[in-house]
């Protein structure tokens, strides 16, 4: 599985906890819209420290910098052009 | 089934719905109400049906009418008005906590009207003039500590003056000026904070863009609803389209708020009234001198209390939220529908969702993220508790600071510990429901899944009900007294 799908595998899961059956595209608001909880954004920053080695003590942690997939691509240094290579 | 989902505005291009019964119909998925809401004739109706519904719940109306015709009318300038409005009205409710119907009711000490007034205002301008200090000094110095660690400069400034306020010798007169500085600034420093904390995105609102979301007039208290600049900005209505579907929910939400405020009067009258059922403080107070009452008669009082104080957070945080909405931001409802929670965590954010998120951006997130990194169970636990428990206690503390005027720093500390245990008990409810939330099991029915969860976290919360106040005037012995009466464990 390649990283992007990574990513949406887990922002998947993170959704069927909370029973959200609503699909999602790589634009769509997550966090912000109120489909995920603060503590799911934590998650979410954990994911991306532990999987990509981004480091929120250094950029410090915002919600609006992981509050749709392709933000948090591009936070893991997976910006959409490198990812459609993968 | 998640927290707001529905309430965010959505893109235009959904179906209409053929039809599906609704108390209050879903207008901003029409589309030709959308259409209608970009005219000026839909505009004015809009205007009008707001107007209503302003003057049918608060003597101001016509203050929130006219700056949201503003608005409305001239959206290219939303900001400036906004900026303009949050000065006005800023003027507006000092001039009427001094000299308005509740003017005796300020907890300002022997201050009193013009003088009163002439303070606050002057506190208001050098809390604006600190503000805009701390934010230069923090944007030029971004290695500084105060760059990297806004919050804890603040918070730590904002102790270090209360410490010595409330030890340094003064004439009572003095005294009650010095705290009114501080409860000043106090009901800012959550704005701020945000402001300093949007000071780390790309790019950062300027000063005052931040200064029009201090206390604008649908953010009356110490909790910013509705965040901060960087919150605004991405929440605020880009064109002709999104501005209509944002102030048709808004209308909505304005609709259920007179909704619910019909239905107020009646509960509560059939609890209070034709029930007969005691309040919390007054059962509290029997407890105190042991005037004997029923153990069921506390349960009653209990979960009455409990009821009538969701409806009340539901009506305030509609009423405001519906305010920002006809102002042209897609912001969430601040409660929404917390008794469907099935787990504690989930219900702190439905319950008040703008609170949490505070406690979440300015305590949660920079612990989870600095500290305890080797060990995850443990560092969700720490987080946890820095945001519920120890956030939640600054913010009460320093919302309340009349306690210390009148009873000093430590007296005032002593007598903060019926909420301390709240706090105490609420952050350990939550990492415990965070931990477990984790944990995820194959469906066990309906039954087990659904009802029994929100069954338990309604009756947890309704329970910890008794220790959710900041009154200062019972020590938590009558608090245990009284749980343990209405468990029937003693008389």
């Amino acid at each position: 599985m390649n990283p992007a799908d990574q990513i949406r595998n887990f922002i998947q899961g993170l959704l069927n906890r909370r029973r959200d059956k609503k699909p999602f595209a790589d634009d769509s608001s997550l966090l912000l819209s109120g489909r995920l909880s603060s503590v799911e954004a934590v998650e979410i920053g954990v994911f991306l420290e532990e999987k990509f080695g981004v480091d929120f003590a250094d950029i410090g942690f915002d919600q609006a910098k992981i509050d749709t997939v392709d933000q948090i691509l591009a936070l893991a240094g997976l910006a959409k052009t490198d990812v459609s290579r993968n | 089934m998640s927290s707001a989902a529905d309430v965010v505005v959505s893109p235009t291009e959904a179906p209409a719905p053929i039809f599906r019964f609704r108390i209050i119909p879903q207008l901003d998925t029409y589309p030709w109400a959308v259409r209608f809401a970009q005219t000026i004739p839909g505009k004015i109706l809009l205007l009008v049906l707001a107007a209503a519904g302003f003057y049918a719940c608060r003597g101001d109306w016509r203050v929130f009418t006219v700056i949201l015709a503003a608005t409305t009318l001239l959206p290219q300038y939303r900001r400036q008005i906004v900026m303009a409005s949050t000065i006005l009205y800023t003027v507006y409710l000092t001039w009427t906590s001094w000299f308005g119907s509740f003017a005796g009711q300020s907890n300002n000490g022997a201050l009193m009207g013009t003088e009163g007034f002439a303070f606050t205002m002057f506190f208001v301008a050098v809390t604006f003039a600190l503000a805009w200090m701390l934010f230069s000094l923090a944007s030029k110095y971004r290695r500084s500590l105060l760059g990297k660690r806004p919050i804890l400069v603040l918070l730590s400034g904002f102790f270090v003056f209360l410490v010595i306020a409330s030890w340094l010798p003064m004439s009572n007169h003095l005294r009650d000026i010095v705290f009114l500085s501080l409860t000043v600034f106090g009901g800012y420093i959550w704005y701020i904070g945000y402001s300093l904390l949007d000071l780390k995105s790309q790019s950062p609102d300027p000063f005052w863009r931040q200064a029009s979301t201090y206390r604008p007039m649908w953010s009356i208290n110490a909790t910013p609803y509705g965040k901060g600049a960087a919150y605004w900005r991405r929440i605020e209505a880009a064109d002709a389209e999104q501005l209509a579907i944002t102030q048709l929910k808004g209308l909505k939400l304005l609709a259920w708020t007179l909704l619910l405020r019909i239905m107020y009067g009646p509960l509560q009258y059939t609890l209070q009234g034709s029930l007969s059922i005691p309040s919390v403080p007054e059962l509290l107070g029997r407890t105190r001198y042991n005037v004997p009452y029923h153990w069921y008669t506390g349960w009653e009082s209990l979960v009455a209390a409990f009821l009538l104080d969701i409806l009340t957070m539901s009506i305030t945080g509609h009423f405001l939220i519906s305010i920002f909405r006809l102002a042209g931001f897609r912001a969430l409802r601040s409660t929404y529908r917390p008794l469907e929670s099935r787990t504690v965590a989930e219900f702190w954010n439905r319950y008040y969702y703008y609170f949490k998120e505070l406690l979440a951006e300015f305590f949660f997130y920079p612990t989870y993220m600095r500290y305890f990194k080797r060990w995850r169970r443990f560092r969700m636990v720490a987080a946890t508790f820095a945001a519920a428990f120890l956030g939640n206690m600054i913010f009460h503390f320093t919302r309340d600071l009349m306690f210390v005027r009148t009873q000093g720093l430590w007296n005032a500390l002593i007598s903060f510990q019926v909420y301390a245990f709240y706090c105490l008990v609420l952050a350990t409810a939550i990492s415990i429901s965070q931990l477990r939330h984790r944990q995820d099991h194959p469906p066990r029915g309906w039954l087990r899944d659904q009802l029994w969860p929100v069954f338990c976290v309604a009756g947890f919360y309704c329970v910890l009900h008794v220790f959710d106040t900041t009154d200062r005037s019972m020590g938590i012995g009558v608090y245990f007294r009284f749980l343990g009466h209405i468990f029937n464990m003693f008389t």
